[in-house]
């Protein structure tokens, strides 16, 4: 029983989180976020928060890139 | 608008009211948008296709009007000369510095700050290049309504307007609330069925009981009630030999795990 009450708050923890995600126009799909081993912001080259989806596209996908706050500083 | 030349091609040059009017419209805090657009400024001079393929040494190229960079010379996304993702971007990389702008080589030294100009208004209704945001695919109307051409003076008349119904951040800002009500409800479950479990694992179920028992009262009575009922129904295990050991005498079980045959 305490399995299945782990469980159900698990998952709507991550279902609410991708929903906070969306709302703030995040570029991370559900995947990314709830990836067991390496959830979004601990591999290499990702941060939080993350790059924003681009202009026109509807949910995030494939144009997904390291956040520019991950780059090195820029420009002269 | 004024269009400029950068090395991404035509652009569009941004005034400094209208730098501030991007960084705002697209989520900057209203308070640094003099500071933002002065950096945008000192990077790009305010033209949207401006580039740096050189940047940081040669290990870099930025683009556009904050020039944005991902450290390599690919583009951090591919329609990054759209002035507003470009504001996207940078505020994005002013929130994951801290909300600073140290991620920009004009405002650690100081290059910013004769573009300053505090008194001027932010200009919030700030297009977008048309052209930039078609080559982009860049829409961001999900659904629009008009737009047809009225052919009443023989194909040559007025075009209604047309108007965005839904933009596609607005259908993800209600499905993105959608699943935060929807995830709520199982989050909820879960934590009950915790609770629920950790009440009767730890004891405090009893204990309850038992407490509200001693009151007086009907609702006293009626747990009284219910725990007799619950005492009969589960008699707690008699320890002694007779139940734990019970391998020989008149109470040893005639089978079982536990059952010693009987000896000659």
């Amino acid at each position: 029983m305490a399995a299945i009450g782990f469980g159900m708050l698990w998952a709507g923890y991550a279902v609410s989180f991708w929903g906070y995600t969306l709302i703030r126009g995040y570029n991370v799909t559900f995947p990314q976020l709830i990836n067991p081993v390496h959830p979004y912001g601990t591999t290499k080259g990702q941060a939080w928060p993350p790059p924003l989806i681009a202009s026109g596209q509807l949910l995030p996908g494939k144009a997904s890139t390291p956040p520019p706050a991950a780059a090195a500083v820029t420009t002269a | 608008m004024t269009s400029c030349q950068g090395q991404g091609g035509t652009g569009t040059l941004y005034s400094y009211a209208q730098l501030m009017g991007l960084w705002i419209n697209n989520g900057g805090n209203p308070a640094v948008a003099p500071v933002a657009a002065a950096i945008a400024e000192a990077e790009s001079g305010g033209c949207s296709t401006a580039q740096n393929p050189t940047d940081n040494g040669g290990t870099q190229t930025s683009w556009g009007l904050w020039q944005i960079s991902n450290g390599t010379h690919n583009m951090p996304v591919s329609n990054i000369y759209d002035a507003n993702v470009n504001a996207q971007q940078a505020v994005a990389k002013y929130k994951g510095a801290g909300n600073q702008f140290t991620d920009w080589g004009t405002y650690n030294s100081g290059a910013y700050t004769k573009y300053l100009s505090p008194g001027t208004s932010p200009d919030t209704t700030v297009p977008v290049s048309a052209t930039l945001a078609a080559a982009s695919g860049g829409s961001d109307c999900a659904f629009s309504l008009g737009g047809q051409h009225l052919g009443v003076f023989f194909g040559h008349g007025p075009s209604l307007p047309s108007v965005c119904l839904v933009t596609k951040g607005e259908i993800r800002a209600f499905l993105g609330a959608g699943l935060i009500v929807g995830g709520a409800i199982p989050m909820m479950v879960g934590a009950l069925i915790l609770a629920a479990f950790a009440f009767r694992a730890s004891g405090a179920q009893g204990a309850v009981t038992r407490a509200a028992a001693a009151v007086p009262t009907p609702a006293g009575r009626v747990a009284k009630a219910g725990t007799a009922a619950g005492t009969r129904a589960h008699k707690p295990r008699q320890p002694g030999p007779q139940w734990r050991h019970a391998k020989t005498g008149p109470n040893a079980p005639a089978q079982g795990r536990h059952a010693v045959p009987a000896g000659p």
